[in-house]
């Protein structure tokens, strides 16, 4: 069933590529962006599993998975165009497929994507079950992503945030970004507003949830060492925000000369991982997994889901960030 | 921002950790510190409920490692 419904989902997005009579070696480049839809590799297996939050999230509220597959479709595509931008304002590495053509082809690819989504959403207006939510479901997405594009302006400019900024940030990118997805496919099956105001806090925490698990995934020793280019975005991560918040002032100073060291390596990443331990950052972040985990799966309950859908999602729910 | 104040107070100040293992809501009380509901929750069954010792942060992003 997955498989199928990845296909459905790429078959959505390439048919508006051919429906704009793109050249064939345009086409080629945009699938270069999208490489789990060819792709067996496990470590694609949650990303995929998430990609399918609003057709889950139809499922629950009544509706039939595949109602929502533009949605699906068109998240995806806003969210592979967030990406590269995101990678390309924070300097990142660039992914493999742009990695020699560099960030002017991947902005093009990204501009591409959005206004791909957007077709997709427009397919709503055509058909009689949806036309009538398809404007509040548009802006819904337009809203959504001009404040995450509010976010990611804090983000850009605020070189220092405290936690109170960073929960702000995260709040208006990750979690906007999964509140739309889930209540944009909830409304395709019920108009309870209680419902669909449930499955969107559903979606905000657990998208708050997936940011911190990010941000723990840049601690590891050898993604904090290529993130320590971009000074910056160490510091705008969690573990960081946290410590340079609570910490002593000499404690403060300890965890910026771990970082201006020039031999920053492995071991000295281990060390500071070790030395953020002392502070409480393990205890704070825990205690954040936990928090948000319990608050999304609170508000799934709400949100009176019906199964098998509800069974999935709390699966995922629990999975995600176990200990 | 109270649940990043009682973590490092967890973490630095012995007293503190002793007494939030047999009383936390009491301690917190004393200290002014108001937490909700699933903060509390965690300190005081998923981190002091625990009969391990507590999740290190290198335990963490090791569990967390390739979570997509």
């Amino acid at each position: 069933m997955q498989l199928n419904s990845v296909q459905n989902i790429q078959q959505k997005i390439e048919s508006v590529w051919v429906r704009s009579d793109l050249d064939p070696a345009f086409i080629k480049a945009l699938r270069q962006a999208l490489p789990f839809f060819n792709s067996t590799e496990d470590s694609y297996q949650n990303f995929i599993d998430w990609m399918y939050l609003p057709n889950l999230c139809c499922q629950a509220a009544g509706g039939q998975p595949f109602w929502a597959d533009e949605i699906t479709a068109a998240w995806l595509l806003f969210y592979i165009g967030a990406h590269i931008m995101d990678s390309i304002e924070d300097l990142d590495m660039p992914d493999e497929w742009w990695d020699l053509q560099g960030p002017g082809v991947a902005l093009n690819v990204a501009s591409a994507f959005f206004f791909s989504a957007s077709t997709l959403l427009n397919e709503y207006y055509q058909h009689e079950r949806t036309y009538r939510i398809t404007n509040p479901v548009i802006a819904d997405f337009n809203i959504g992503f001009l404040r995450m594009c509010q976010g990611q302006h804090f983000d850009l400019v605020t070189k220092r945030p405290t936690l109170q900024q960073y929960w702000e940030m995260v709040g208006a990118k990750s979690g906007t970004f999964f509140s739309i997805a889930s209540r944009s496919g909830a409304s395709l099956a019920t108009r309870d507003n209680s419902r669909i105001e449930s499955f969107s806090k559903f979606g905000y925490h657990l998208g708050i949830l997936i940011q911190i698990l990010d941000d723990l995934e840049d601690l590891d020793a050898n993604n904090l060492i290529g993130l320590l280019s971009n000074r910056a975005q160490v510091y705008s991560t969690l573990p960081f925000v946290y410590a340079m918040e609570v910490s002593a002032q000499d404690e403060r100073k300890q965890i910026n000369s771990y970082l201006d060291s020039e031999s920053f390596d492995v071991q000295l990443a281990s060390e500071l991982i070790r030395f953020l331990d002392e502070l409480g950052t393990g205890i704070y972040i825990h205690a954040e997994i936990q928090k948000h985990r319990e608050k999304a799966l609170e508000a799934l309950n709400n949100a009176n889901p019906a199964p098998p859908a509800k069974d999935l999602l709390i699966t995922k729910l629990a999975e995600l960030g176990k200990i | 921002m109270a649940l990043a104040q009682v973590a490092y107070q967890i973490s630095k100040d012995r007293d503190f950790a002793a007494q939030m293992r047999i009383d936390p809501e009491g301690t917190l009380a004393e200290k002014g510190f108001e937490l909700s509901r699933e903060e509390l929750a965690f300190l005081s069954k998923g981190l002091f409920g625990r009969s391990e010792e507590k999740v290190s942060l290198d335990d963490l992003v090791a569990k967390m490692r390739g979570w997509r």
